[in-house]
C-alpha cells in the first residue's frame, strides 16, 4: 500500500507535467532563458569635497581659461555597484550669469568602501566669469535611475578672484610723410588694440604720454591727439563731442594721465575682434607738426602708459 | 622720432613750404615696444568684496602679478598711492617672468587699536611696466592701479575657549582612569586569598 502511494506520488511530481495540468488545469511551461536585474530603492547621496577648491579662492589665467578640479564622493546604500558610473555631472553656477558644465565627471581608483565612489571633475573657468562665490553642483544616479538632484543641502562653493588685466597690440605707430607746419595728420597704422583679459569692468582707461625732447628743442606731446572713432578726420578734433557731450577725442598732456574717450571696456569674450566686445580701439593724430624745430632725434626718458584706473 | 628740415638759400618769393613738402620727407614713428604687451594682477580682495580686520591686528593682503599673455618677461614697478595710513608694501620692482602667474606683491595692514568696527579704508596700488628707451623710439607700457576695501570687524571667538573644553575633556579622562585602577585595586584586595593557618583559628 505504502509502495503505491509513493509511486504516486512519484509519478505525479516527477511525471508528465500535462497529466498534471490537465487535472489542474494550469499552463504548460518549457524552459526558457531570464535575467532579472535587481536595483536598489536608496538613493545616492552626495558629498563635494576639495581641500583646495570648497571654500578657497581660485585665480583666473589673463586671456585663457582655468582648469578647475575637485572631487565628490558618491554613496549608495545598496551599494557602490549601483551607482551609475556613467552619469556624475557637475557644474559652476551663479545667479545672473552662464554655468560651466562637466557632463562625464570620471571615477578615481577603486571602490572607496562597500557603498561609496570617488569622482573627478574638471571645468574650465574663462577669464572673464565673474569675481565672487560661484556654487558647486554635482548630480548623480543609481542604475534604478533614482535621480539626487544635485546637492543642494550643502554650500559647496568657491571664490573666483577678481582679475584685472589688459593687452595692448601694435608693432609701430607710423604716420604718412608730415612736413614742419603740417596739420591734423592722422596715424595711417592705428589703431591700438586694447583687450580686456581679466575679469574687471574697466570704466576707466588713462593714457600718459610725455614730450619728445631733442638735443636742442621739443615735440609738445598736446600736439597729439587720441580718439576712439576714425573717419572724417575725428581724431584730429579735440572738440568733437557725442549727442550727449562726451569727449570723443582728447589731446595729451605732458605727464598727465588724460582719461581716453570712452574708455570703459566690460568683461567679456574679446575674441570677436570687432573693437567693442571686451576690446577698444585707439586712434592717433598730429594735430601741429612744429614747424621751427631743427632736424634732429627726439624722444622721451619716460615711455607713454596706458593706464587701467 | 626723427623729422629733418632743409633750409633753402634765397628768398625771392618762392613757395617754400611746398618745396620743402617735396623734398623733406619725416617719417614720424611711434614704437611701441613689443608686438604685445601684457599683465594682470589678481586678488582675493577688491572695492565691494573687503578684506576684514579686528581692530590692533595685523594683517596681509597678497597681490598676485601674471604674464601669461607674452612670451617675454616683463618688469613691474609698484607703488603705494591710497590708504597709506594703515598699509604698507614693499615698493619696488618686481619681476613677472612669461607664462607665471604667481608673483606675488605683500600689502601689510596694520589697524590701529582705536579703531571702531565699521571703519572703513580704501587702499589702491598702482603698478607700470618699466619700458625700454632709446634714441628715436617712444615706448608705451601698461599699468593697473588695484584697489581693495580694507574693513575693520570684531574680532572671533577667542580660541582659547576651545583649548579649555579640551583640556577639560583630558582632565575628567585621568580622573576616570584614575577611579578605575583604584576600584580595580580594591576589588583584588576584597579577593585576596586567606592563609590555612587563619583559616584554622
Amino acid at each position: 500500500m505504502i509502495t503505491v502511494l509513493v509511486m504516486f506520488f512519484l509519478i505525479f511530481y516527477f511525471g508528465n507535467f500535462n497529466l498534471r495540468n490537465a487535472i489542474t488545469g494550469r499552463l504548460s511551461s518549457r524552459e526558457t532563458n531570464a535575467s532579472i536585474s535587481v536595483v536598489g530603492v536608496s538613493p545616492v547621496t552626495i558629498t563635494v569635497f576639495n581641500g583646495t577648491l570648497t571654500g578657497a579662492t581660485v585665480d583666473p589665467t589673463e586671456d585663457s581659461n582655468v582648469s578647475i578640479v575637485f572631487y565628490a564622493v558618491i554613496s549608495d546604500n545598496d551599494g557602490a555597484a549601483d551607482i551609475n558610473t556613467t552619469f556624475v555631472r557637475a557644474n559652476f553656477s551663479r545667479t545672473g550669469e552662464a554655468a560651466y558644465h562637466n557632463n562625464s565627471c570620471s571615477q578615481i581608483g577603486a571602490n572607496l568602501n562597500t557603498t561609496s565612489k570617488n569622482f573627478s571633475c574638471t571645468i574650465n573657468m574663462p577669464y572673464f566669469a565673474s569675481p565672487l562665490p560661484w556654487n558647486v553642483r554635482v548630480m548623480a544616479t543609481d542604475l534604478g535611475n533614482k535621480t539626487f538632484f544635485y546637492n543642494w543641502n550643502d554650500n559647496s562653493t568657491f571664490t573666483y578672484a577678481q582679475l584685472q588685466a589688459i593687452q595692448i597690440s601694435h608693432t609701430a605707430l607710423t604716420w604718412p610723410s608730415v612736413a614742419p607746419g603740417d596739420i591734423n595728420q592722422s596715424s595711417n597704422n592705428d589703431p591700438t588694440i586694447i583687450n580686456n583679459t581679466g575679469n574687471y569692468n574697466i570704466t576707466n582707461l588713462t593714457f600718459q604720454g610725455f614730450n619728445l625732447y631733442g638735443a636742442t628743442s621739443f615735440i609738445n606731446v598736446a600736439n597729439i591727439t587720441i580718439s576712439n572713432s576714425t573717419g572724417l578726420s575725428v581724431e584730429c578734433n579735440p572738440s568733437n563731442r557725442t549727442a550727449g557731450g562726451t569727449n570723443v577725442t582728447v589731446s595729451l598732456v605732458n605727464g598727465t594721465n588724460v582719461q581716453i574717450p570712452a574708455g570703459f571696456i566690460l568683461r567679456n569674450d574679446h575674441t570677436s575682434n570687432n573693437n567693442e566686445t571686451g576690446q577698444e580701439a585707439l586712434y592717433y593724430c598730429i594735430t601741429t607738426v612744429p614747424s621751427n624745430i631743427p632736424s634732429e632725434t627726439y624722444s622721451t626718458t619716460k615711455g607713454w602708459v596706458i593706464k587701467l584706473i | 622720432m626723427k623729422i629733418s628740415q632743409q633750409n633753402l638759400a634765397g628768398g625771392q618769393g618762392r613757395n617754400f613750404v611746398n618745396m620743402e613738402r617735396l623734398i623733406v620727407i619725416a617719417i614720424l614713428v611711434v614704437f611701441f615696444s613689443t608686438v604685445v604687451n601684457a599683465f594682470g594682477i589678481s586678488s582675493s580682495y577688491w572695492r565691494g568684496n573687503p578684506y576684514q580686520i579686528p581692530p590692533g591686528e595685523t594683517g596681509t593682503v597678497g597681490l598676485r602679478l601674471q604674464n601669461m599673455g607674452t612670451d617675454e618677461d616683463v618688469t613691474v614697478r609698484a607703488r603705494l598711492v591710497g590708504g597709506g595710513e594703515i598699509a604698507n608694501v614693499d615698493e619696488k620692482d618686481y619681476l613677472v617672468k612669461a607664462g607665471t602667474k604667481d608673483t606675488e606683491v605683500l600689502v601689510e595692514i596694520k589697524i590701529p587699536e582705536t579703531d571702531a568696527l565699521g571703519t572703513k579704508y580704501v587702499v589702491t596700488v598702482t603698478f607700470e611696466t618699466l619700458s625700454q628707451t632709446e634714441q628715436g623710439v617712444v615706448s608705451v607700457g601698461t599699468g593697473i592701479d588695484t584697489s581693495f576695501d580694507v574693513l575693520v570687524v570684531e574680532a572671533p571667538p577667542a580660541s582659547s575657549e576651545i583649548e579649555i573644553g579640551t583640556t577639560t575633556w583630558i582632565i575628567v579622562a585621568v580622573i576616570i582612569i584614575i577611579l578605575a585602577i583604584f576600584i580595580i585595586w580594591l576589588v583584588r584586595k576584597g579577593k585576596k586569598p586567606v592563609r590555612k593557618s587563619e583559616r584554622a583559628r
